[in-house]
């Protein structure tokens, strides 16, 4: 994937950067241009790239603890080819936000030293399966072959639509593949693991939730308002 | 009198070395005219093992003329087996022709039994390895001067790999497809051969000599090229200027209105020639035509041809010759797409590719250039390596101001104390970053 790189000032990794505080922050850093590249690479959406705060409800003290466990422990948790499935019946509780945090610290860990090399995905269920279909489309084969190869990979609301067999076929050949290769996948969902079942199979299900499962049980952070102001605007 | 023959036995004796004779399997049937001469030496070697001295021979033969021999061994020898062919063409021909008048059948019979006797031949050059210490005394230079040899490269970090560009017998291609950076990298190089000392001669067939030299402006200061080309406001610029004028740098330029539109290898020559450069970069190899170039030349033979003749030039001069090269789309293979990892990628000629010494390609990953060996006549290359997956050097380039930066491996990452030290911490201190 090309994309053009141009040094910033402003990096997200500057505040905890140890090259920063002993050599300052330069253009002649090879640090942000490795991990930029693998942010752009992995599909990440453009909104989740600043720091998120994420403040959990009562209810989730112990899922947020687990994910920062897993968090602390991201490298191991890819190397381990360890699988999440953090599902959630309401939407806008943080899952997606979660599990990006959980990547993008990934990607800044391995980004030393890497190479250029392509390291994790981001992949939103619906558009994949659309994607999928597409067979003039040229991205399709090589999305397709990554997801099967990448050391990480976030697949997100997965069950949220309807599932052709077809469908279950891309999913389950992903899925398994990365499953039987020892490949770390995180899921994110808002079907519980008996309903996810009924959507992508027995078999499927099994895999997906055969390692760490956890439910946010929060309402959405999501507010709507009557009122219009410009963002950042106080 | 043939005066090669008459200097053949004058070198003999004045050398008082038979091996000459021996080497070249030279006989009295290449020396008509002094073989009572010949016959008398040769007796006397086969006695022997010596050459006579010439008091003994002048008393054998006072009427022979001794002369001064300056001219080489091989050119003596190459004009005896001339005339001795010629000597039997005309006793041959003579001959068929006789018998050609009589019978027809019999005269080509004749003729063609004597082809073999009529071959040419001819003296090729060799060195006797077991018997040369030439060998042993550049060895012994390069102790002496490990870096007189070589020219640096334009990034250092190439330089465990290939050295350097070697003064001689070097034909150095830098591959690539159009605007990944080659001609920064042969301005990069030129900056860096200059203030090490070295004078450069550049032909740019392409580029006016005023772009290109502010590519090198922008090397040396990392001033952005671009700005210099419209004409912004640049502080410092003009102190370099003064600092280079009182300077003993050279940086020779003839571009193509130099050359009033052709270039041949000949004009190469002459060039270094004049400006008694130490290095040669030609920026774009395509543009220059063979000496004895024909118009129905193919591309891939004229380029090949250039290469060769390019080659032989730096050998007789010391001097590496140093080239760009366009790499050759190949839709099939998805040359657009992927690293050029073989020496099979220049557009128009894999003959070139034959006779160049070494080879690095130019290639785009992500943000960075990759440059990969991908060949190498004096030491291993990247298609020898183990690690296919960290193929070649990486470096972050900006282009404008001429900055290029080692993306360092996570194995020399991992050597480095400093960096090293600051990885860690990084795989810790990352975690509180989002």
């Amino acid at each position: 994937m090309d994309y053009e790189y141009t040094y910033s000032e402003n990096c997200i990794l500057k505040d905890v950067c140890p090259r920063q505080k002993k050599i300052g922050c330069d253009s002649s850093c090879t640090i942000q241009p490795e991990f930029m590249y693998l942010y752009e690479t992995s599909n990440i959406p453009k909104d989740m790239l600043q720091k998120t705060v994420l403040y959990p409800a009562k209810r989730d003290n112990d899922a947020f603890c687990t994910l920062k466990d897993i968090q602390m422990d991201i490298d191991t948790f890819v190397s381990e080819g360890r699988m999440l499935y953090l599902w959630s019946s309401n939407s806008g509780c943080g899952k997606t936000a979660w599990a990006c945090k959980l990547m993008k610290t990934y990607l800044a860990v391995v980004c030393i030293g890497n190479g250029f090399k392509d390291r994790a995905r981001f992949v939103y269920v619906p558009s994949l399966l659309l994607l999928a279909k597409e067979f003039q489309n040229e991205s399709r084969e090589e999305t397709l072959d990554m997801l099967n190869k990448l050391d990480l990979v976030v697949i997100d609301d997965i069950g949220a639509v309807q599932n052709s067999n077809y469908d279950i076929t891309i999913l389950s050949n992903i899925i398994d593949t990365r499953y039987r290769n020892g490949l770390a996948t995180i899921f994110t969902s808002n079907l519980s693991p008996q309903n996810l079942e009924s959507v992508i199979g027995a078999r499927l299900k099994d895999r997906v939730c055969s390692d760490v499962v956890i439910e946010l049980k929060g309402s959405s952070h999501r507010r709507g308002t009557n009122v219009y102001k410009r963002r950042g605007a106080e | 009198m043939s005066v090669a023959e008459l200097q053949l036995i004058n070198k003999v004796l004045t050398d008082g070395d038979y091996s000459i004779i021996e080497e070249n399997s030279i006989t009295k049937e290449h020396l008509p005219q002094v073989s009572k001469e010949f016959t008398y030496i040769a007796d006397f070697y086969k006695q022997y093992k010596a050459v006579p001295d010439k008091l003994a021979f002048s008393e054998k033969f006072p009427e022979f003329e001794y002369i001064a021999v300056n001219q080489p061994t091989r050119s003596i020898i190459d004009e005896l087996r001339e005339q001795c062919l010629f000597r039997r063409a005309v006793s041959v021909i003579n001959e068929s022709s006789t018998i050609f008048e009589k019978n027809a059948n019999k005269g080509a019979e004749f003729l063609l039994s004597q082809l073999d006797y009529l071959q040419p031949t001819y003296n090729i050059p060799y060195t006797d390895i077991m018997h040369d210490t030439k060998r042993l005394q550049e060895w012994k230079e390069r102790q002496k001067n490990p870096e007189g040899s070589y020219i640096p490269l334009p990034l250092e970090e190439m330089a465990d790999m290939l050295y350097g560009y070697q003064r001689g017998e070097e034909l150095f291609l830098w591959l690539g497809k159009s605007g990944l950076g080659k001609s920064f990298t042969i301005c990069k190089s030129a900056e860096v051969a200059s203030a090490a000392g070295y004078k450069v001669g550049i032909i740019s067939p392409e580029m006016s000599t005023s772009s290109l030299s502010y590519r090198i402006d922008s090397s040396r200061t990392h001033f952005s090229n671009i700005s210099m080309q419209k004409g912004l406001l640049i502080p410092g610029y003009e102190k370099y200027f003064s600092d280079i004028l009182a300077s003993d740098e050279h940086i020779f330029v003839a571009d193509s209105n130099d050359f009033g539109g052709s270039i041949t290898v000949n004009q190469c020559r002459n060039f270094v020639k004049q400006t008694k450069a130490d290095i040669l970069f030609i920026d774009g190899l395509v543009y220059v035509k063979p000496d004895g170039y024909d118009h129905r030349m193919s591309m891939s033979d004229s380029m090949g041809e250039v290469g060769k003749q390019l080659l032989v030039f730096s050998s007789e001069a010391k001097i590496p010759i140093v080239a760009v090269v366009q790499a050759q789309r190949n839709k099939n293979r998805g040359i657009d797409e992927e690293d050029i990892t073989t020496s099979e990628n220049i557009f128009g000629s894999y003959q070139l590719a034959q006779a160049a010494t070494r080879m690095v390609s130019i290639n785009r990953s992500a943000s960075a250039l990759r440059y990969v060996v991908v060949k190498n006549r004096y030491g291993l290359d990247h298609n020898n390596s183990k690690d296919k997956e960290n193929l070649g050097f990486l470096y972050n380039v900006d282009l404008s101001t001429m900055h290029f930066t080692y993306i360092p491996k996570l194995d020399e990452v991992k050597q480095d104390e400093d960096m090293s030290e600051i990885a860690e911490e990084a795989k810790k201190e990352f975690k509180y970053a989002f």
